[in-house]
């Protein structure tokens, strides 16, 4: 098991930013993303703002060890099964037997492989500059349910450690004679063998993290106070206004060109 | 133990509410617990677990809410998360993790095994369908189709099985909620 959380302690400016100001500006990123039609542009972003980040957070090896293990194999298989089995398109430029390799099938995938880059980077600097205790202790504060923020991070914190846990179950299997490994309907028999010890095992911690939230009241209805002051600054909260605004008009400049 | 008949109905006498929020700590913890093999299962198959024509294996974890409904939370998280990070837009990450979560409480709501996994065919079928069309500009009955026949397959083949196997073992009640 290499990493629990994603979260990375350094000392940088993107670490020091209130984790309200990163989360409007990954949401106004995703919303830029797909109001502007330019198919360059999500590229652009990455290298024009999301490679700078990283550099000024100081998470570059972290970053990438992350996105070559995870982000780029799912583009690439996302970019190959979108070309093949695109529905729709008229201009053909190759033709195997049955695959019809097609331009608007290209284009697609282009453009979603590389959404998929830039989402999954700006979220991942979100994730490896920020700890999870404060994304939630603000989320709560803005009114989110505690108990649903506390399911949705915590998700987010242990499945490498479900994942770690996957893949033992999986060695497992395999030394006992199972097949595991080849194409996807091999993968999708090893399933049930994967996934029932996984339920069983994992549920077998829950008593034991119930217990944990249980010593720190998790659920008593009195208001909560946490020790944890979040940092946050005048300009910051302008700042928050006024992308928010801006998304807003995006969105409601998206839908006027839908309808009319 | 394995040889105990599994009682298909839901028991009458005993009421899940544990849908309502605040959840309690042993129940948020579940939620969180399901919430990570969905996203483990999700991004386990990545190629085909994203994009217009899905097959979304953790799928079959949605049966999971007619043994206890708060794993509905659960799901929505593992959606979410599974969302983001598959990157299909916000519209996927919001509008398909709530999907989830209608579909999975109703799912709580259902009143036998067997009709346990028709809310995630029917509101993911037509519900995602409709973004997906207004969004991308896919036909709406094909992707209707696509999604339909691919959450049968995983509900009904490989869902009916686990739960069948999980209510026969009856586990949550045995070893957590006692």
């Amino acid at each position: 098991m290499k990493y629990r959380t994603f979260f990375i302690p350094k000392d940088s400016l993107i670490h020091e930013l209130n984790p309200l100001t990163k989360l409007t500006v990954l949401v106004s990123f995703i919303i830029a993303i797909f109001a502007l039609e330019w198919i360059h542009f999500p590229l652009l972003l990455f290298l024009l703002v999301d490679i700078p980040t990283i550099l000024i957070g100081r998470v570059f090896k972290e970053f990438f060890k992350i996105i070559l293990k995870v982000g780029l194999p799912l583009i690439l298989f996302v970019f190959i099964f979108q070309v093949i089995f695109y529905p729709g398109g008229e201009k053909v430029l190759l033709e195997f037997s049955v695959v019809k390799i097609k331009l608007e099938a290209i284009i697609f995938s282009y453009l979603l492989g590389s959404r998929i880059l830039v989402i999954i980077s700006a979220f991942l600097i979100f994730l490896l500059t920020t700890n999870p205790g404060y994304i939630m202790n603000s989320l709560t504060s803005i009114g989110f349910p505690r108990t649903v923020s506390y399911v949705i991070l915590s998700t987010l914190n242990i499945f490498p450690y479900i994942q770690s846990k996957a893949n033992s179950i999986l060695d497992a299997q395999k030394s006992r004679g199972l097949e595991v490994e080849g194409n996807i309907f091999i993968k999708i028999k090893s399933l049930i063998p994967l996934i029932i010890p996984l339920l069983f095992s994992s549920i077998s911690d829950v008593e034991q993290r119930a217990l944990a939230l249980e010593v720190r009241a998790f659920s008593s209805l009195y208001p909560k106070t946490s020790i944890l002051k979040i940092k946050d600054s005048l300009p910051q909260k302008t700042f928050r206004i006024i992308t928010l605004i801006f998304c807003l008009i995006l969105i409601i400049y998206k839908f006027y060109l839908i309808i009319f | 133990m394995f040889f105990k008949k599994a009682n298909n109905k839901r028991d009458k006498n005993k009421k899940d509410d544990s849908f309502k929020l605040p959840l309690s700590a042993k129940d948020a913890a579940l939620a969180s617990i399901v919430g990570a093999i969905y996203v483990v299962l999700t991004l386990g198959f990545a190629p085909i677990s994203f994009g217009p024509i899905q097959f979304r294996i953790a799928e079959i974890l949605t049966v999971l809410p007619f043994l206890r409904a708060s794993t509905a939370w659960g799901l929505f998280a593992g959606c979410l998360v599974a969302n983001i990070i598959g990157g299909l837009g916000p519209w996927d990450i919001i509008l398909g993790s709530l999907c989830t979560l209608i579909a999975a409480y109703l799912t709580s709501k259902m009143p036998n095994i067997w009709l346990a996994p028709l809310p995630p065919i029917v509101v993911n079928a037509f519900g995602v369908s409709s973004y997906l069309h207004l969004i991308f500009g896919l036909p709406y009955f094909l992707s209707v189709s696509y999604i339909g026949i691919s959450e049968t397959i995983i509900c009904y083949v490989l869902g009916i099985p686990l739960l069948y196997f999980l209510k026969k073992q009856n586990f949550l009640e045995e070893y957590i909620f006692k």
